[in-house]
């Protein structure tokens, strides 16, 4: 299990981490949350010793993560990046070496490596002769070569087609399925929210909300009420609890403190007009990542 | 000392780009194909310089001579005609009849200086018969007279050979220096704008990383600069033949050991330019304060090669960015003291060490920062 606790790092007068705190562990996959320069890529750097944080401890299953500790973890960062005029064969086996495999163990984890993303029949290839979404398989194919007991993507969704999404969205299951704790990070909440187990919210270098997607979403402290109304609503529909209603489509959608019940709403908005349809439900994941950074997840 | 696997797998994935680039391949095409030139080319000369005449003589002909690199030898002829026949038909260059001479033109003054020393000659071991002296008197009379004894008071120990040789090990060991630099220096930059050097170190410690990229560039630039040199020194002993500088043995030493220590020094200063910038220009603008380091050593080595011994070598000697190049004069030309090496290559290694230092923390510091050129302060910065 990887356990972050209290890391903190500032560059100068800017704070990229502020106590912060993360658990991985085996078998789950982590969604790890934050608008652009939150902190994500600070974390994942520093789970990598790719920065030296000011404080804080990172372990690994009880111990401080050391060097050797580390060759055991995958890393997909969020600027791509490999030899472009090694053949991609030879690229995955150097990789699977410097994560401490044999010559041949890593021979044959490049060779299986490259079924598994359906570019066997490229193994002499160089990566600059590849496709851009081949080069990210090979990229991803880095990263999981050694059977790693950790994975930890920056935004591995980023750049990709439908099919390399689902691909992905496939990879990343199987090897949660293996047992290993897999922490990614994604601007695509609905993707998370159908995808993770457990997600991190990460604010201004520190955390915010962390737990199970259902967890998270209860515990936001908010409950949204949507309801459609025949016609519209007459005149200007009324505030709940202090919140404005947003007009919808003919009806209108509030996001309620959690306090305030579904009879509440069907109440206040008596005589307002027919309604047709409601809906009283927990926030989504982009709703609730919107309430608790206040600012929209992708830039 | 038993290398850690990781910086043993950086440098031989390095040797393997390298070997596998097309640069380097061309590149080490046309340096065979110079050092094959550079090598046979005074052989070439030289036996080129050997010159031979044929002259006619009236009377007896007398054996062949030697002067300077003129090889004259001598046809008799019945007559002056016959022999200006032949000299008009180009088959003697010269024709020689009791005191007269005949070219076709006076322009050749070695030819005339060399026949007339033995007209010369010979009229006087005439006079000297004529005279009726004795065996005995006559080669008394003509025996030579010993030259001036030379005393010198502050003799010029400098071997012209071993200068020259010298001098070839001097260009040689800063081309080495810096086109493996260059390669160390593009190699870095190529990793930190490609971000793959994010994914490697997230395997292998920043020093790691620095220390087999410096490793396995280095081993192919002494292997590549030894081949050089082995296939120069052959060719030359091939068609110069014993004429290769006795100095040849301790100049070859000289450069391996120059090599190794100016490579650690130069290629951590180039590896630190490198990890500065994200762009081919950046790279080369912060490279250039250690282009300019290096050339002067050069420029410095190349001026005294010719006065090894000089003060001024023997204290640039212990200045070491400029000591591996004065090294290589100083060992292969002149005559440095051993405490004199000792101390140089100790301050060198105690120097390169701490560039070491500086560049792994400059690397470590500048790596991961992309986009503009980073400056060294931030760098540097914890």
């Amino acid at each position: 299990m990887l356990n972050i606790t209290g890391l903190s790092k500032r560059y100068g007068d800017i704070v990229a981490l502020d106590e912060f705190g993360l658990e991985a562990h085996g078998g789950r996959l982590v969604g790890f949350l934050g608008a652009n320069g939150a902190g994500k890529t600070t974390t994942m750097r520093a789970i990598f010793g790719l920065i030296q944080p000011d404080a804080g401890q990172l372990t690994w299953d009880g111990n401080v993560i050391t060097g050797e500790q580390r060759r055991r973890f995958g890393y997909m960062p969020e600027q791509r990046g490999l030899y472009a005029r090694i053949p991609i064969g030879e690229q995955l086996e150097y990789f699977g070496r410097l994560h401490g495999m044999t010559k041949a163990n890593a021979s044959v984890a490049a060779t299986s490596m490259l079924e598994e993303l359906g570019l066997n029949d490229r193994r002499a290839d160089k990566l600059e002769t590849l496709s851009h979404g081949n080069q990210q398989r090979i990229q991803l194919g880095v990263a999981l070569v050694h059977n790693p007991d950790l994975l930890v993507l920056d935004e591995p969704f980023s750049g990709l087609d439908p099919v390399g999404v689902t691909t992905m969205i496939e990879v990343l299951r199987a090897r949660a399925s293996a047992g290993v704790a897999v922490v990614f990070s994604s601007h695509q909440l609905e993707l998370v929210e159908d995808l993770c187990d457990d997600v991190i919210l990460i604010s201004h270098g520190h955390s915010v909300l962390h737990g199970t997607i259902d967890d998270v979403r209860s515990r936001a402290g908010r409950r949204v009420a949507e309801v459609s109304m025949a016609n519209g609503v007459n005149g200007t529909a009324p505030e709940i609890a202090g919140t404005r209603a947003e007009l919808r489509h003919g009806g209108v959608r509030y996001n309620l403190p959690h306090t305030v019940t579904p009879n509440e709403v069907l109440a206040a908005l008596d005589g307002f007009g027919t309604i047709t349809a409601f809906n009283f439900r927990l926030p989504s994941l982009s709703e609730v990542f919107l309430s608790a950074v206040g600012e929209p997840a992708v830039p | 000392m038993r290398l850690a696997p990781e910086i043993r797998l950086v440098a031989a994935n390095e040797i393997r780009q390298g070997v596998r680039g097309k640069v380097f391949r061309i590149g080490f095409a046309v340096m065979v194909l110079v050092v094959t030139v550079v090598g046979a080319l005074p052989g070439i000369l030289r036996s080129s310089g050997r010159k031979s005449a044929v002259v006619a003589v009236v009377g007896n002909a007398t054996p062949p001579i030697t002067a300077g690199s003129l090889r004259i030898t001598f046809r008799a002829v019945v007559d002056r005609r016959e022999g200006i026949m032949l000299l008009k038909a180009n088959q003697v260059k010269a024709v020689v009849a009791g005191d007269q001479l005949v070219v076709n033109r006076a322009s050749n003054t070695e030819l005339r200086g060399a026949l007339e020393q033995v007209h010369q000659s010979t009229v006087r071991n005439q006079r000297v018969a004529a005279a009726g002296l004795s065996a005995a008197q006559t080669q008394a009379v003509l025996a030579p007279v010993n030259r001036l004894l030379l005393t010198e008071l502050n003799p010029d120990r400098t071997d012209p050979k071993a200068v020259g040789l010298a001098s070839l090990a001097q260009i040689l060991l800063f081309f080495a220096l810096s086109t493996f630099g260059a390669a160390v220096l593009h190699g870095v930059l190529l990793e930190k704008s490609s971000r793959v050097v994010e994914v490697v170190l997230a395997t292998v410690s920043t020093r790691q990383l620095l220390a087999g990229k410096l490793l396995g560039i280095g081993a192919l630039g002494l292997l590549q600069t030894t081949t050089l040199a082995v296939i120069g020194g052959t060719v030359a002993k091939v068609v110069s033949g014993n004429q290769i500088p006795s100095t040849t043995g301790r100049t070859t030493i000289a450069f391996v050991f120059c090599f190794l220590l100016g490579y650690a020094f130069y290629s951590a200063l180039f590896a630190a330019a490198g990890s500065l910038s994200s762009r081919i220009e950046d790279a080369q603008a912060a490279a250039t304060p250690v282009t300019l380091l290096l050339t002067v050593g050069y420029v410095a080595a190349l001026i005294l090669a010719f006065s090894p011994d000089s003060t001024a070598a023997r204290v640039l000697m212990f200045v070491p960015p400029a000591a591996p190049s004065i090294a290589m004069v100083r060992i292969a030309s002149g005559h440095p003291h051993s405490w004199e090496l000792a101390i140089s290559a100790s301050l060198m290694i105690v120097a390169t060490l701490g560039v070491l230092r500086l560049a792994a923390r400059v690397y470590n510091g500048a790596a991961l920062r992309t986009g503009g050129r980073v400056k060294l302060r931030q760098a540097l910065r914890p």
